[in-house]
């Protein structure tokens, strides 16, 4: 049974297993580091980019901030100014006479100061008087309006850019009482300037806030100054400020009331243009709304908020000093500075990742390089070995003595031939008879590393094969079983071992196939076919020298088999050719000193083929009948599964008798093997035949049988269960000695038979 | 197998470490061919026995070299190591039987850890062998409720099974179970003819009374070393 290791200690190449797992690991791990480090590398440096981009960010937002600080007081800068220089120059009464000081001062800054949208002038009789820009259809004019009381009607006076009166007009005045407005009343709160809420103008859709302070007039009454300031200017300012890319500020009161900024218009249409309802919306404004939480608690300073997964820098400063109560909020997204720290990692990684992708590629070159090398230097180291394999097995083959003398054997041809085509069999197959048969003259298994040699095709048989073969062509097939002239061939011979290819070398002598090496399952039949031809070549002096040898010998004493030949087989119960009866005298019970007994032992007769094996068995056996009484055998006796040949029972020596059964082994055995190859069974029997004692008398009575046992009959069943292989016939030391000279041998070995001990036997393998 | 010239088994003046082996500390040579056989009378089983962990590499060295099948004991990997030692087949004079498994989980584990060889087949071939050690199959009780016989003829079975490289049997047959002989040296023969190396260990020497075969030499284990022994026909 072969042996399939898993570790082979003998395995050179297990050694480098490791050093080749490194080769191919290493340059992977160098890879995987490499990119590794690179990751690291690039996250590293980007959060150090990102860190101090927002540390920058939130630098330049403070300066935004300081800034935009800034730039809201110089936007409501206006009102405190205005109502201090009011305060000095509008002391005349408040009349119906047109205060020529405060309009002309009013126009002034009208003129001058855009954020500024109309001064009121009221005291606290109920005068009022009240500029404003002209509209649009007077360019850069003046509005005039004048509370009549006594009329109860706005008069409104339009001047032109020139001071031309352009048009006079009266409004209802709908009992309009300065007095009762919040600004008014306000003032007197704060009277150096307080600021009121700031309202809406639906109208105009504006937002207006009202600075307002106290003035005493000379003829002792108290007037109130008021300036209104709209609030959509600087929201407009607000919007118009960048910050970042999409940076966004509001100015809001700590109720979180929009004063101005980003959505000013939406969130006051929203609301209705009710100042109270103008809140920030946690939906739209989150960051903010957040900022003013934050700035709640902590007061102002600098802040990230995350809102909808992007993180905000925000910004929060009291407007105290400015209004009390405003609080300006800046955002930005962090992206807005941080992004191209972002992006530049982004580019450093897939640059690094090109490199990765390079070092990949150089190590798999390298990989592959060294596989390459490996696998050359194995290559190289394979062929070597070949060509030294090659030249040792010539070396031995001419070192061989005898080698082309064909009396001695030579199984280092079939050896070396199966080792160097890596063949599982290889076969030297003679032509012998006429060219009417094929002998195999040595045949050896490499998986069983066994000699076998004997068996015989015949010419009939093997019609298409044989002319093939006298072509004198290397006949060649990867299937042997579904080539025409090669299937007949596959089923008798390559079936034993299984084998599907198959190559064959004609042995040709003066023109003249003599004989054929057969390579079974040669893995590379091919690089070895010049020694294949030389092996061939000297198989071809062997036989040929052989064919001489048996041409020159005579073949011996044939007559005494003619005399033999009178003996006629008889049939009766138990046998299919029963033991000779020539008188009584000549069966007598006792000891006989040389029976040849053969048996043929049939195993595997329990196979699970569907092969109808009643019908073949039927035409074996008589087949084998014919043979039996052809050749003239002493009796043949059918036991299960084995056939029990006796070839004569003398008391005398008689050595006839043993090439009797000898000659109708041969002939069984080749009935056997065509006739199973058939039927595609498997052709497994074995043959033993020895010659020596053994008992013999005739038992039972009515019918009596003649029995035969003892040493003889036991040796060759021995034989039998012992052949080295299926259809061989394994012979003792006796038998060989008796047939030695009409036989073709072949020594298998020393063994130890429990009966005999130590002893030699021999595989018959065809006639001389 | 014919052409391999490096020997199965050889000791180049291989003096084991007393304190480990328990040998007697003087230098051992042999040289064990393909298919030949090395019978060693020893008194002492126990000396048999730690002489066969010499020649399989289980006893360190102070000097000298073990080589099984032309390899260094020495030299080799572990798992090597452990590989060659799954080519040997060996008798235990201690049995080294588990207990708990039955007797042909025993048998086959050697070829069931070593080689990929199909259960199937492995069980075939034990069953095969065991059949022509005597016994009428293979045995699955557990080795301890075996007679004595029976687990003599196990054993042989194990050492046999897998076609090893070097058999190393100690006192695989003794007079009380003389009738397995027959079985036993038709096995030993072939396992020889197939190029095996063996080295058979016995208390009793009269036991080879008549094993004559090509190839086989005699010794005497004793304290002073392997002696060639005259060889008694």
């Amino acid at each position: 049974m072969p042996v399939s290791e898993i570790i082979d200690p003998a395995d050179p190449e297990a050694e480098t297993r490791r050093r080749r797992l490194i080769e191919l690991v290493a340059p992977i791990l160098g890879v995987v580091l490499v990119i590794v480090v690179i990751v690291i590398v690039t996250l590293h440096s980007y959060h150090k980019t990102r860190n101090g981009v927002i540390s920058l960010s939130q630098d330049l937002l403070s300066e935004e901030q300081k800034n935009i600080t800034q730039e809201v007081s110089d936007y409501l800068a206006p009102a405190p100014a205005t109502a201090i220089v009011a305060r000095d120059l509008l002391t005349d009464p408040v009349t119906d006479e047109p205060p020529r000081v405060f309009l002309a001062y009013g126009a002034s800054m009208l003129r001058n100061v855009t954020q500024v949208e109309s001064f009121y002038l009221a005291d606290d009789r109920g005068s009022f008087w009240f500029i404003d820009r002209a509209p649009e259809a007077i360019s850069d004019g003046m509005e005039w309006v004048h509370l009549l009381r006594d009329k109860n009607v706005f008069r409104h006076w339009y001047y032109d850019k020139g001071g031309k009166l352009v048009r006079v007009m009266d409004t209802p005045g709908k009992d309009y009482d300065p007095r009762q407005r919040p600004w008014y009343k306000g003032a007197f709160e704060h009277p150096d300037l307080n600021w009121s809420d700031p309202y809406p103008t639906v109208a105009t859709e504006q937002l207006i806030v009202t600075a307002a302070s106290v003035l005493h007039t000379s003829d002792g009454h108290q007037a109130v100054f008021a300036i209104n300031i709209s609030l959509n200017r600087l929201t407009d300012f607000l919007a118009a400020i960048k910050i970042g890319k999409s940076g966004k500020a509001v100015v809001v009161d700590k109720e979180g009331r929009m004063i101005a900024g980003n959505n000013l218009l939406d969130v006051a249409r929203k609301a209705d243009w009710q100042f109270d309802k103008m809140l920030l919306d946690p939906q739209t404004q989150p960051v903010f709304t957040r900022a003013l939480s934050l700035f709640h608690i902590y007061g102002a300073g600098v802040h990230l908020i995350k809102a909808h997964d992007t993180q905000y820098v925000t910004i929060m400063a009291s407007l105290h000093k400015i209004r009390p109560g405003w609080v300006l909020l800046l955002n930005a997204p962090e992206d807005d500075f941080a992004a191209f720290a972002a992006a530049a990692g982004r580019q450093g990684l897939l640059f690094s990742l090109v490199i990765v992708v390079l070092a990949a590629l150089l190590a798999g070159f390298l990989v592959r390089q060294n596989r390459r090398t490996e696998r050359l230097r194995r290559q190289i180291g394979f062929e070597r070995a070949q060509v030294k394999a090659e030249s040792r097995a010539l070396n031995a083959m001419a070192g061989t003595p005898h080698l082309l003398d064909p009396t001695q054997d030579a199984p280092l041809l079939t050896q070396r031939l199966a080792e160097l085509a890596k063949a599982r069999r290889v076969g030297f197959w003679r032509s012998v008879g006429d060219d009417e048969r094929l002998l195999c003259e040595d045949s050896y298994d490499s998986a069983t590393e066994a000699h076998s040699a004997g068996m015989e095709l015949s010419h009939s048989d093997l019609k298409n094969f044989f002319t093939q073969l006298m072509a004198g062509e290397v006949i060649e097939s990867d299937h042997a079983a579904s080539q025409e002239g090669l299937r007949t061939f596959q089923r008798m011979v390559m079936a034993q071992i299984g084998s599907k290819s198959v190559y064959i070398q004609p042995i040709l002598a003066r023109g003249l196939v003599i004989g054929m090496v057969v390579l079974e399952d040669a893995i590379r039949p091919h690089a070895v076919s010049h020694i294949i031809a030389i092996v061939a070549e000297v198989a071809a002096i062997r036989f040929a020298a052989m064919r001489e040898d048996e041409s020159s010998t005579a073949k011996p004493a044939p007559q005494r088999r003619e005399e033999s030949a009178s003996i006629k087989a008889r049939l009766s119960e138990g046998f299919i050719a029963a033991p000779e009866r020539r008188g009584a005298g000549e069966l007598a019970s006792g000891q006989y000193a040389m029976v040849p007994v053969a048996t043929v032992l049939f195993q595997d007769s329990t196979t699970e083929s569907d092969v109808a094996l009643i019908p073949i068995v039927q035409d074996l056996v008589e087949k084998f009948q014919e043979v039996v009484q052809q050749q003239n055998l002493f009796s043949a006796q059918v036991l299960g599964s084995r056939l029990v040949l006796i070839g004569g029972c003398s008391q005398e020596p008689d050595p006839e008798a043993a090439r009797r059964v000898a000659d109708a082994l041969l002939a069984l055995r080749e009935l056997a093997l065509i006739t199973l190859s058939d039927a595609d069974l498997t052709p497994n029997f074995r043959i033993g035949l020895d010659v020596g004692r053994a008992f013999g008398a005739t038992l039972g009575k009515e019918p009596e049988v003649f029995n035969v046992w003892g040493e003889a009959p036991q040796t060759s069943e021995l034989l039998a269960v012992s052949a080295p292989d299926a259809g061989t016939i394994q012979v003792s030391e006796a038998a060989h000695a008796l047939l030695r000279d009409f036989y073709l041998f072949r020594p298998r070995g020393m063994f130890y038979l429990p009966a005999l001990g130590i002893t030699n036997t021999y595989v018959l393998a065809a006639r001389r | 197998m014919s052409d391999d010239l490096s020997a199965v088994l050889e000791l180049r003046e291989a003096l084991p470490v007393f304190e480990e082996s328990g040998l007697a500390s003087i230098p051992y040579s042999l040289r064990l061919m393909p298919g030949d056989c090395l019978l060693i009378a020893c008194r002492d089983p126990l000396r048999a026995t730690r002489f066969a962990d010499l020649c399989s590499g289980l006893t360190p060295l102070v000097s000298g070299h073990a080589l099984c099948l032309g390899l260094d004991w020495e030299k080799l990997a572990e798992t090597r190591a452990w590989a060659l030692r799954g080519r040997i087949g060996r008798v235990m004079q201690q049995g080294a039987w588990i207990d708990l498994f039955g007797t042909d989980l025993n048998i086959l584990v050697q070829q069931l850890h070593h080689t990929r060889t199909p259960t199937q087949d492995l069980v075939d071939e034990a069953t095969a062998l065991a059949r022509r050690f005597g016994l009428p199959g293979l045995p699955s009780l557990a080795p301890g409720r075996l007679s004595k016989a029976d687990r003599a003829k196990a054993a042989c079975v194990r050492a046999f099974l897998g076609e090893p490289r070097l058999l190393l049997l100690e006192d695989p047959v003794e007079q009380e179970n003389a009738d397995m002989m027959t079985a036993f040296l038709a096995e030993l023969t072939a396992a020889r003819e197939r190029g095996c190396g063996v080295i058979w260990f016995s208390r009793e020497p009269e036991l080879w009374h008549g094993y004559n075969a090509m190839g086989t030499q005699r010794f005497r284990l004793l304290d002073e070393g392997l002696m060639p022994m005259k060889q008694v026909v």
